[in-house]
């Protein structure tokens, strides 16, 4: 199972770009916050963070994305160990965990704007929606990615090359949870505070 | 990516559960004693530190992000981007909390908002 020194290159390489990729978006995070710090208290007479956040609600998001992104470990590890079977079954329940979380948060996106408390209603509820919002549209995207791998591996196994885009997909995921653990406590933590 | 270990992830899902629990339960004290314990900047402190200490909890133990060579570029590339972030937020705060809006004529209670409403033809 060894790679050519040319192909280990590419793999390198492929990561590298990847990693670089990560960074750019967090940039794009860190733009996000900026905004959302400023704007904390633009409610504009409306409901401020601590009359909207639930402390539990944020933690058992943040444990549901915390615990799926374990399991994507164990689930890189055993592609890397050519367990095909298991590894399967570890990107897909870090699929179902990772739906669990996106659910919740839609409930929550849903029951604030039942409430009136939408996009619209403030900045401070604008910038919200804007730094949850584009961390849950990775998060789908990330959704969208898994299953496609799991759809990839059934097709044509543990390759080289499937095994590279898997090691993308980890760390795109970890790199998710890493963002959701700002969230939790820029947004939801101090919100309360 | 060779030589990583269970162990690696195990670890940084310990610590990882240990530090959000921690936060959580700063707020949940904060909030039950009627925000007075922790103190509000006590508390904020706190959570930070806690976000921070995950953040390298989770680079080193899910990213893998060492001190080898083969490291080397990742963290050259995240050290930039850190570079930028920290020019970007604590830009922005410095800037937007010296607006004139805040700023001048404070003597007026709600001036800004006054101003607002008047420069932009809304009200609340």
């Amino acid at each position: 199972m060894s790679q050519t020194p040319n192909s280990a290159d590419q793999t390198d390489k492929s990561l590298f770009g990847f990693w670089v990729y990560l960074m750019t978006d967090c940039v794009l995070f860190a733009s996000l916050f900026a905004a959302f710090v400023v704007l904390r208290d633009s409610t504009w007479g409306g409901h401020s963070a601590g009359a909207l956040f639930s402390a539990n609600f944020a933690l058992t998001e943040t444990l549901i994305l915390l615990t799926s992104s374990f399991i994507c470990g164990l689930a890189i590890l055993s592609a890397y160990r050519g367990q095909k079977q298991r590894a399967s079954w570890l990107f897909g329940l870090t699929f179902v965990l990772g739906v669990a979380f996106l659910a919740l948060e839609i409930r929550e996106f849903n029951h604030l704007y039942q409430l009136g408390d939408s996009w619209r209603r403030s900045a401070f509820l604008s910038a919200f929606f804007t730094l949850v919002g584009t961390h849950g549209l990775h998060i789908t995207a990330g959704l969208v990615w898994i299953a496609t791998m799991l759809w990839r591996i059934r097709r044509t196994g543990l390759s080289q090359h499937n095994l590279k885009q898997l090691t993308m997909l980890s760390l795109f995921w970890h790199f998710l949870d890493v963002i959701w653990i700002f969230i939790f406590s820029i947004v939801y933590m101090l919100g309360l505070i | 990516m060779k030589g990583i270990r269970i162990r690696s992830y195990v670890i940084g899902f310990g610590l990882s559960l240990v530090l959000t629990l921690s936060s959580y339960f700063v707020v949940k004290h904060h909030l039950d004693t009627g925000h007075l314990s922790p103190s509000h900047s006590a508390g904020r402190g706190a959570v930070m530190i806690l976000a921070i200490s995950q953040l390298l909890v989770q680079l080193y133990f899910f990213l893998h992000v060492r001190r080898n060579r083969a490291s080397a570029w990742n963290a050259a590339a995240m050290a930039f981007a850190a570079v930028i972030v920290v020019i970007l937020v604590a830009g922005s705060l410095w800037i937007m909390t010296n607006l004139d809006y805040h700023h001048a004529h404070n003597d007026l209670p709600n001036h800004s908002d006054s101003e607002i409403i008047k420069d932009e033809g809304v009200g609340p």
